[in-house]
C-alpha cells in the first residue's frame, strides 16, 4: 500500500541526491534533473556537448551518490564490440584442462558511461545499443541478463566535429532523453574553478540513495496516475511533429522528414510522471509534460534536406509545435 | 458524499448552466436577428409587423427552451473537470480524481489525492467562468434586443398593445415625430365628435317641434303675444345650446383666446366674411357656423381618405396623412387614431366608416336643430313684420340683397315645402343664398318684396353643376353647384340683380382638400369672390 509518507520519503531522498550531485556539479540543474528523471524511468540518456563540460564527472558523481556499480567506456574508432560486452577467453585449470570462460565487459554495471559514443564505429555502437534495448547480452548462444537498474549515459560530441560517426536514427531513438550541455556562464565558471581548482574529486560524494530505494521509486513512478486528457495531450504533441499530420505546424511541414515515434510518446508520458514525482505532486500535470517534452522529442525529429540545408534548429521546430498544440 | 464528489456535482451543475446560457444566447442572437430583419421588412410592408409583446414573448420562450436544451445536454465530465482544473489551477487533480473514482489508474493514489484536494479552496465560478466570447455574445443579444425594441417603438408607438400581430399599414406609415395636436383648444374634440350623438337630443326633437308649433299658432292668432315670443326666443337659445353640444363648440362667453394661425385658413369665413351677427341670429355668435363648417370639412376629408386609402401604398398613405395633417389636423388625428388601433386595412376602413357614421348622424341632428331654429326665427320675423307693417311702405329703400335675408327666404320657401319635411339640402341652399346678401342684422320684412322675389323651388330646377379641373395629370375635379336665378321674369320689377347662389362651404372645402395646383388656387378663389360680388 502506497502511503503519502512513503512517497514523501522517496521524494526527499531524491532531493538529497539532487543536492549531493549539485555539490559537485556546478550549474546544469536542468541536466541533473533530467538525468534523475531518466534514472527514475530506468531509461538511457544521451548527453551532447563539447568536451570538458563535466559530462563524465556528472555520471561518476551520480553513480557514487547512488551507490551503484559504475563503469566507463571511452569510445574510440578502434573500439570493438567485445570491448563493451565482454568476450570468451581461454583458461586452463590446475589439471591442465583448457576451457572458455565469458569475461564480462564494462556494460555489466548499473551505470554505464559511454563516453563519446559517436567516436566508435556503428558496429560497436550497435553492440551497446542492443544491450540497452534488450537489457541482456548474448554471447556464443549464451544470454547474460544485465542487472537492474541498468542505465547508459552516453555522451557525444556535436556531430559536425571531426572523427565522429553519427548514431543511426533507429538507435538514437532508443535514448530516453537527449540532454544538451552548454558552456557554463561566467559566474558558474568561477565557481567551478574555485571548487575544483584544488583537485576536489567525486570521492567526497556520499551515497544518499540505495539500489532498493531506486527500484522502489522506479516502480512507483511507473504507476504514477495520469489522466486521459494528459495522455491525449502527449499524443497530440507527438502527432504534431509528423509532417503528414493535419495538426502539424508550418515548420514541421516544411523542414521535418520524420517526426517522433510512438516511443517518443511513451517517453513523454513516463518522463512527465518522473517529473511529477520529483516535483512533489501526486498526479501527473500538464506542466510535467511540458517540462519533458523538449528533451524527449529533441533527438527524435529528423529534418529533411531543406531543413538541414537551411540550418533550421530542431529546437525551434519543437517550440513551434509546443505553441501550436495546446491542452484540450 | 465526500468533498470531491460535492465539487464534481457543483461543477456539473455549473457546466449545465453555462451550456444553457450558451445555447440561449445563440438562440437569442438568431431569433433577435430574425426579428430585427422582420421588423425592418415590416417597415416596408414586405412582412407583417410583430408587436412588442409577441416577439418579446416568442424570443423569451425560445431562449428558455434553448437554455433547457443546453442544461439537459449530456456532459463530458472529464473535459469539464479538465477545464476546471486548468482555470482554477488545481494541477489536474480533479480530472485525475475523477478517473481514479471511475476505476481507472492506480487506486492507491485516490485517498492521497482526495486529501490534497480538501486543502484546496475551489471557487466554482473561477473554475468554470463565463467566457469573454459568451459575454460578448450576450452583449450582442442585448444590443439586438434594444434594436428591436427601438424599431418597434419607432414604427409602432403602441408597442405595449397586446395583439398577436399587426398587419395593417399603420405601422409602416407612422410618423417618427409625435403627431401635433390639431387644435390646442379642441384637444378632445375629435374623440368626442366620433362618439354617437346623444340619443336624448334626438328624442328631444319632437318636443321642440311641438313647442315651436304652439308658439307659432299663438303668434298667428296674436302677433304681439309676448309669451309666444319669449317661448320662441327660449327655444332658439335652447337649440343653439344643443347644437353647441353636438358640435363640441364651447359655449358663448367661454372665449379661449385667439385661434392659432393654423386654424385661420380653415375658417370658412376666409372666402366670404361672416357678418358679426349671423342673419339667423344664433346666440353663440360665430362658433356654431364654424363648428358646422368644421364638421362638414371633417366628414368630407374622412370620406376622401376612405376613398383613397384602399389603393394607396404606405408611402402614399404617409403623404396623404401629412397633407391631411397640414390641411385638416382634426381629420388627420382621427385617421391616425384609426390607424393605430387597427390591425389591418379592413379594420381601419371599418373604423373610419363608423367614425363617419357618427359624424354624419351628428351632422344630420345639427341640421334638424338648425331647421327648427330657423323656423322659430321666421315665426318671430313674421310676427314683427305684421306688427310693424303700417310704418314700412318703402320697399325699394334698401338694396334687394340686404332685404332678402334668411327669414325672408324661409318665408318664401315655406310656401313650397311642407313644414318639417324640408330636406337638409334645401336648408343648405337657403343658407347659401343668405350669405352674399350680408345678413346685416334683422331687416324688417317687406311683404311686397317677398311677393316679388323669385320662388326658390323654381330656381332649383335651374341649378347647374360645374367642374373645374385640377392638375392636368391628376384627374382631379372640383365639383360645386351654382344656382342662378337668372334674369327676373317680370321686367317691371326693379332692383333685382342676378343673384348667384353658391355653396361657399363646398367651394372652400374643395379648395382645401382637393389637390388644386397652388398657382390656380388663388385664381379659383378670386373667381368665386367675383361671383359673390
Amino acid at each position: 500500500m502506497v502511503t503519502e509518507k512513503h512517497i514523501r520519503d522517496l521524494q526527499e531522498k531524491f532531493h538529497a541526491l539532487l543536492e549531493e550531485i549539485r555539490s559537485v556539479i556546478i550549474g546544469h540543474n536542468e541536466v541533473i534533473q533530467q538525468a534523475l528523471m531518466g534514472l527514475l524511468c530506468g531509461e538511457h540518456l544521451l548527453l551532447e556537448g563539447v568536451p570538458g563540460l563535466g559530462k563524465t564527472l556528472f555520471v561518476r558523481t551520480l553513480g557514487r551518490a547512488l551507490g551503484l556499480k559504475f563503469s566507463r567506456i571511452q569510445f574510440t574508432p578502434d573500439l570493438m564490440p567485445a570491448d563493451i560486452i565482454g568476450t570468451r577467453i581461454l583458461l586452463e585449470d590446475e589439471s591442465g584442462r583448457r576451457y572458455f570462460e565469458f569475461a564480462r565487459g564494462p556494460v555489466f554495471a548499473h551505470l554505464v558511461l559511454a563516453d563519446e559514443i559517436n567516436r566508435a564505429t556503428p558496429k560497436t555502437q550497435s553492440a551497446l545499443l542492443e544491450a540497452m534495448q534488450e537489457r541482456s547480452i548474448t554471447v556464443s548462444g549464451e544470454t547474460y541478463r544485465l542487472e537492474e537498474p541498468f542505465m547508459v549515459l552516453a555522451t557525444q560530441n556535436p556531430i559536425e566535429m571531426e572523427g565522429t560517426y553519427p548514431l543511426p536514427e533507429a538507435q538514437i531513438d532508443r535514448f530516453f532523453f537527449k540532454i544538451l550541455l552548454h558552456y557554463p556562464p561566467l559566474d558558474q565558471l568561477e565557481q567551478i574553478i574555485e571548487r575544483h581548482g584544488g583537485g576536489q574529486d567525486v570521492l567526497a560524494v556520499r551515497q544518499v540513495l540505495s539500489r532498493q530505494d531506486l527500484l522502489e521509486a522506479q516502480r512507483l513512478v511507473a504507476s504514477w496516475p495520469i489522466a486521459s486528457p494528459l495522455r491525449r495531450y502527449a499524443a497530440r504533441l507527438v502527432d504534431a511533429t509528423q509532417p503528414t499530420s493535419e495538426s502539424a505546424p508550418e515548420l514541421v511541414k516544411q523542414y521535418v522528414e520524420y517526426g517522433a515515434s510512438p516511443r517518443a510518446a511513451l517517453a513523454l508520458v513516463r518522463g512527465a510522471k518522473a517529473h511529477a514525482f520529483l516535483s512533489g505532486a501526486l498526479n501527473t500535470r500538464i506542466v510535467d509534460i511540458q517540462a519533458v517534452s523538449l528533451p524527449s522529442l529533441l533527438h527524435r525529429i529528423i529534418r529533411n534536406f531543406r531543413g538541414e540545408a537551411e540550418g533550421i534548429p530542431v529546437e525551434r521546430i519543437l517550440r513551434q509545435v509546443f505553441d501550436h498544440v495546446q491542452p484540450a | 458524499m465526500n468533498s470531491f464528489e460535492a465539487v464534481r456535482a457543483q461543477l456539473q451543475r455549473r457546466q449545465r448552466f453555462l451550456q444553457g446560457l450558451a445555447i440561449a444566447s445563440w438562440t437569442l442572437l438568431v431569433t433577435l436577428g430574425l426579428t430585427a430583419i422582420a421588423l425592418l421588412l415590416g417597415t416596408v410592408r414586405i412582412m407583417p409587423i410583430f408587436s412588442f409583446v409577441w416577439w418579446g414573448a416568442s424570443n423569451f420562450l425560445i431562449a428558455v427552451v434553448g437554455f433547457l436544451w443546453g442544461w439537459f445536454r449530456p456532459l463530458n465530465v472529464t473535459d469539464v473537470l479538465f477545464r476546471a482544473d486548468r482555470n482554477a489551477h488545481c494541477e489536474e487533480k480533479l480530472v485525475t480524481l475523477h478517473e481514479l473514482t471511475s476505476g481507472q489508474g492506480p487506486q492507491e493514489f485516490l485517498p492521497l489525492l482526495e486529501k490534497r484536494l480538501e486543502k484546496i479552496s475551489l471557487d466554482i465560478s473561477t473554475a468554470l467562468p463565463i467566457r469573454h466570447t459568451e459575454r460578448r455574445r450576450w452583449l450582442g443579444v442585448l444590443a439586438l434586443a434594444l434594436l428591436c425594441v427601438g424599431m418597434t417603438s419607432f414604427i409602432h408607438p403602441g408597442i405595449f398593445i397586446w395583439s398577436s400581430f399587426d398587419t395593417d399599414r399603420s405601422a409602416s406609415i407612422r410618423s417618427p415625430e409625435p403627431v401635433p395636436t390639431p387644435l390646442p383648444q379642441q384637444g378632445a374634440r375629435p374623440a368626442e365628435l366620433l362618439q354617437t350623438p346623444p340619443t336624448a337630443l334626438a328624442q328631444k326633437l319632437p318636443a321642440l317641434r311641438e313647442r315651436l308649433d304652439q308658439a307659432r299658432a299663438a303668434l298667428a292668432h296674436n302677433p304681439s303675444d309676448a309669451r309666444a315670443r319669449a317661448m320662441l326666443q327660449q327655444l332658439q337659445t335652447e337649440i343653439s345650446q344643443d347644437q353647441g353640444r353636438l358640435l363640441q363648440v364651447p359655449p358663448a362667453g367661454e372665449d379661449q383666446g385667439p385661434p392659432p394661425a393654423s386654424e385661420k385658413p380653415k375658417n370658412d369665413s376666409s372666402l366670404v366674411e361672416n357678418p358679426p351677427g349671423d342673419s339667423t341670429g344664433a346666440p353663440p355668435g360665430d362658433d356654431l357656423p364654424r363648428g358646422q363648417s368644421a364638421l362638414d370639412r371633417l366628414i368630407h376629408s374622412l370620406r376622401s381618405v376612405q376613398g383613397q386609402a384602399q389603393d394607396l401604398s404606405p408611402e402614399e398613405m404617409q403623404r396623404l396623412l401629412e397633407q391631411l395633417r397640414s390641411g385638416n389636423p382634426e381629420a388627420a388625428a382621427i385617421v391616425q387614431q384609426a390607424l393605430q388601433t387597427s390591425r389591418n386595412d379592413q379594420e381601419f376602413s371599418e373604423k373610419l366608416e363608423e367614425a363617419l357614421k357618427n359624424l354624419e348622424a351628428r351632422h344630420d341632428l345639427t341640421q334638424q336643430l338648425e331647421q327648427l331654429k330657423r323656423e322659430a326665427q321666421s315665426a318671430l320675423s313674421q310676427a314683427d313684420a305684421q306688427t310693424a307693417r303700417p310704418g314700412e311702405e318703402d320697399r325699394t329703400s334698401s338694396p334687394p340683397g340686404e332685404s332678402a335675408d334668411g327669414s325672408l327666404q324661409q318665408a318664401r320657401d315655406d310656401k313650397s315645402v311642407p313644414e318639417g319635411t324640408e330636406s337638409v339640402e334645401g336648408t343648405r341652399d337657403e343658407n347659401a343664398v343668405s350669405r352674399p346678401s350680408g345678413g346685416q342684422g334683422k331687416a324688417p320684412l317687406d311683404p311686397e318684396a317677398v311677393k316679388d322675389l323669385p320662388d326658390l323651388s323654381q330656381l332649383r330646377g335651374q341649378a347647374q353643376s360645374l367642374s373645374v379641373r385640377g392638375a392636368p395629370d391628376e384627374n382631379v375635379q372640383i365639383l360645386f353647384d351654382i344656382i342662378s336665378t337668372g334674369l327676373p321674369q317680370e321686367t317691371d320689377i326693379e332692383g333685382h340683380p342676378a343673384a348667384i347662389q353658391i355653396d361657399y362651404q363646398k367651394v372652400e372645402l374643395a379648395l382645401e382638400t382637393l389637390e388644386i395646383p397652388s398657382e390656380l388656387r388663388e385664381a379659383v378663389r378670386q373667381y368665386f369672390l367675383s361671383l359673390a360680388q
